[in-house]
């Protein structure tokens, strides 16, 4: 893996994590503040829902008090006459007001006039025992309106739930004591919700104590002091509840309210909007981090490892690679130089003692020709022109010692070509083994005793067109010259092999030992007789050469008496390995 | 060969002075032959000498001053400079080979180990020699 894939998963994975963490952090912080926002608006509503119920109850309360402290209204409880009720309890009383019951109670709780009115359908309505009752109870009640102060508050009755409010019946001027009690009823009906709802400004419903919606909470709390809220979230609105309480305290009834959960959302797209940029945050960031550091180190990373592969691959020490910055790139950068100096230097240093050494052979070599030759022509001409005057023995030392020097000759000149390998220019050009091997066969005119398979279709290789020449012409002139069979047979191929080609010569000779398998191409080593004519141990030494310096290898696979086979590798382009 | 005209080689080994002087000899050549054993004495002969030698066989491995010291000293005298020279030499160093020819050798021949080859080249040389017109 790259290092910038490295970085990239890296940033990205920090990334995530960051934003997973900080979408936790906020749903469990800011979200939180949100839904506990939420939750003290729907209180504040509750409170004032409830207060604006209050007030209702407020408004009959005045009213009611309005009436009960009238001289007429307690000369009436004192003597209950038709021509009061005739006057005060009509259907218009009833309107002004918004009442539905107008209801006067003596102090001995016996009900003096007790008036209902539909102010729907405007019509006159019986007034019902239970609600007779509880008016009376009321009355009587150490909770009731007494001592000059009213009472409001709403029950409930089989019909629905009722406001109240109740008032002593006083004097004008506030005196008593009080000849009765006076109760203004209203059922909290359609029109009343209705009213308290435009009030409040949300959407208000009753619910009975029995029904399923009705936060299970209130009937077990429904003692507790306070005020009972509970809330239900209803699709996208919130529902709140109120606990409704009689006179007594007793709960009776639930009052719901629907909210828009517009801060619930506000908070959402708050978070949404949050984490969103935060999103694009980190993938900014992540963008601008990974361009520094690819402007800061990684393009220079690549850029340094392309240099330097251009280097090993050209072979040439003498370049350097770009030097930028002063930091610890910067640094490793000179230390690649440094580094490819000092190799220069000892490249330089072997190649010269490698090339003095070559150098060494050769003149050395070459100045033994001299004298050498010398002594051959001298020796032909003893042999020639003093022929006479030799008897037979000096005659065969004189020949023996001109094979001698024929020996000697061959050995120099061997060493002479050897050292040549490293010496001569290299050309590399595409060759076309196909047309080198034939014209290599052709050179070497193998006869009726061998018959040469060249293998179709050998590829084209990048060599020095003599020397890989050389290679086959040593190879194959090796296979015709030690050949102990009478037909020779000589295959010669090729395959592609990892990196390379692998060629192969192969024979049905004698085959080669395999503890000979180094040493045939070492110089000078031969597993024929010392004087064997052409034979000096240089050929298989020379190819080896080539073949390493074309950075290939080569070894021999053999069975002895049935033949050898010999295996180069050429690398499908060595490296140019010019003597400087 | 050519009209009689003296033979100079110029070469150190004594061996290869018989050569090819013997080479001559068989192949029925009888021109003067001179012979300076190194670069220095050639030059120092060829500034004394009224008439100039046909050809120069020079040898390149010599001592004081070898052959192509030699040529380039000869290649600057304006009188010696049309001289046509053949380089016989054991040398195959491809360096040797071109700085002769960039001084205007005629031919650039390699000494033969076998005396029979060797009587060859110098066969080639006077085939060339008399066949070639010269200045």
């Amino acid at each position: 893996m790259t290092l910038r894939k490295k970085t990239v998963l890296i940033l990205c994975f920090s990334a995530v994590l960051i934003v997973a963490l900080i979408i936790a952090a906020s749903r469990g912080i800011l979200f939180q503040r949100y839904i506990d926002l939420e939750r003290e608006n729907l209180a504040l509503n509750s409170r004032r829902i409830e207060s604006i119920v209050l007030a209702q109850q407020d408004r009959f309360a005045s009213s009611a008090r309005d009436w009960a402290v009238w001289d007429s209204a307690y000369a009436y409880v004192k003597s209950p006459n038709a021509a009061f009720e005739k006057e005060n309890i009509v259907p218009d009383t009833f309107e002004s007001l918004g009442i539905n019951y107008l209801v006067f109670i003596d102090t001995e709780g016996a009900v003096l006039a007790g008036e209902g009115y539909d102010l729907q359908k405007k019509e006159r309505i019986p007034f019902p025992e239970p609600l007779r009752r509880i008016l009376t109870s009321l009355a009587k009640s150490e909770k009731g309106p007494r001592n000059g102060a009213g009472k409001a508050g709403v029950f409930s009755l089989a019909e629905g739930v009722f406001v109240v409010a109740g008032y002593p019946i006083l004097r004008s001027d506030g005196s008593g004591p009080a000849a009765g009690t006076l109760f203004m009823v209203r059922r909290l009906d359609e029109i009343l919700l209705a009213r308290i709802s435009r009030q409040a400004g949300v959407p208000i419903s009753l619910l009975p104590l029995s029904s399923p919606e009705v936060p299970a909470r209130f009937l077990i709390e429904s003692e507790e002091t306070g005020r009972p809220v509970d809330y239900r979230v209803e699709g996208d609105q919130i529902a709140g509840y109120l606990l409704l309480k009689d006179l007594s305290g007793i709960p009776i009834a639930a009052m719901k309210f629907l909210l828009p959960r517009a801060i619930y959302d506000q908070g959402r797209r708050t978070l949404a909007i949050f984490v969103a940029l935060f999103i694009s945050f980190s993938v900014g960031i992540i963008a601008i981090v990974l361009f520094l550091l690819d402007r800061v180190v990684l393009s220079r990373l690549t850029r340094l490892s392309a240099e330097v592969q251009a280097i090993s691959a050209s072979e040439d020490l003498g370049r350097r690679v770009t030097l930028d910055g002063r930091d610890e790139l910067g640094a490793l950068e000179s230390k690649v130089n440094l580094f490819l100096s000092a190799l220069q230097k000892s490249t330089g240093k072997l190649k010269a003692a490698n090339q003095e050494l070559q150098d060494f052979a050769y003149v050395v070599s070459h100045d033994l020709k001299a004298p050498l030759r010398g002594i051959s022509t001298l020796a032909g001409w003893i042999s020639t022109d003093h022929r006479d005057s030799l008897d037979e023995d000096g005659q065969e030392k004189l020949d023996l010692l001109i094979v001698r020097v024929r020996r000697m000759n061959d050995l120099i000149d061997g060493i002479l070509k050897y050292s040549r390998v490293g010496r001569s220019r290299e050309e590399t050009i595409p060759v076309d083994c196909n047309a080198l091997v034939a014209e290599t066969v052709d050179l070497l005119a193998p006869g009726e005793k061998f018959t040469v398979a060249i293998q179709e279709n050998l590829p084209t290789v990048a060599a020095d067109r003599t020397k890989l020449g050389e290679v086959f012409q040593n190879l194959i002139s090796n296979a015709m010259k030690y050949i102990d069979k009478p037909q020779g047979e000589i295959r010669v191929g090729c395959e592609p092999n990892g990196d390379g080609w692998k060629f192969h010569v192969a024979d049905n000779g004698p085959g080669i030992d395999e503890k000979y398998h180094e040493k045939v191409f070492q110089i000078f080593q031969t597993l024929g007789p010392k004087d064997t004519p052409g034979s000096t141990g240089v050929g298989l030494a020379v190819v080896k050469k080539i073949i390493e310096q074309m950075g290939g290898e080569i070894w021999i696979e053999s069975v002895a008496g049935e033949g050898s086979t010999f295996f180069f590798t050429i690398p499908f382009r060595f490296p140019n390995t010019q003597p400087s | 060969m050519n009209e009689q005209k003296t033979i100079l080689v110029v070469e150190d080994d004594e061996v290869d002075v018989m050569t090819i002087k013997r080479a001559m000899k068989e192949i029925h050549v009888t021109n003067p032959v001179k012979v300076k054993w190194n670069g220095e004495e050639a030059l120092e002969y060829l500034q004394g000498e009224k008439e100039l030698p046909g050809i120069i066989l020079l040898d390149l491995n010599m001592p004081r001053m070898n052959g192509v010291e030699f040529l380039k000293h000869m290649r600057a005298d304006e009188r010696l400079k049309p001289i046509p020279v053949i380089v016989l030499t054991t040398s195959r160093e491809e360096q040797d080979r071109v700085s002769s020819f960039n001084l205007g050798v005629a031919g650039y021949m390699i000494k033969p180990v076998d005396y029979l080859q060797f009587v060859e080249v110098i066969r080639a040389i006077n085939l060339y020699w008399t066949l070639s017109e010269l200045p």
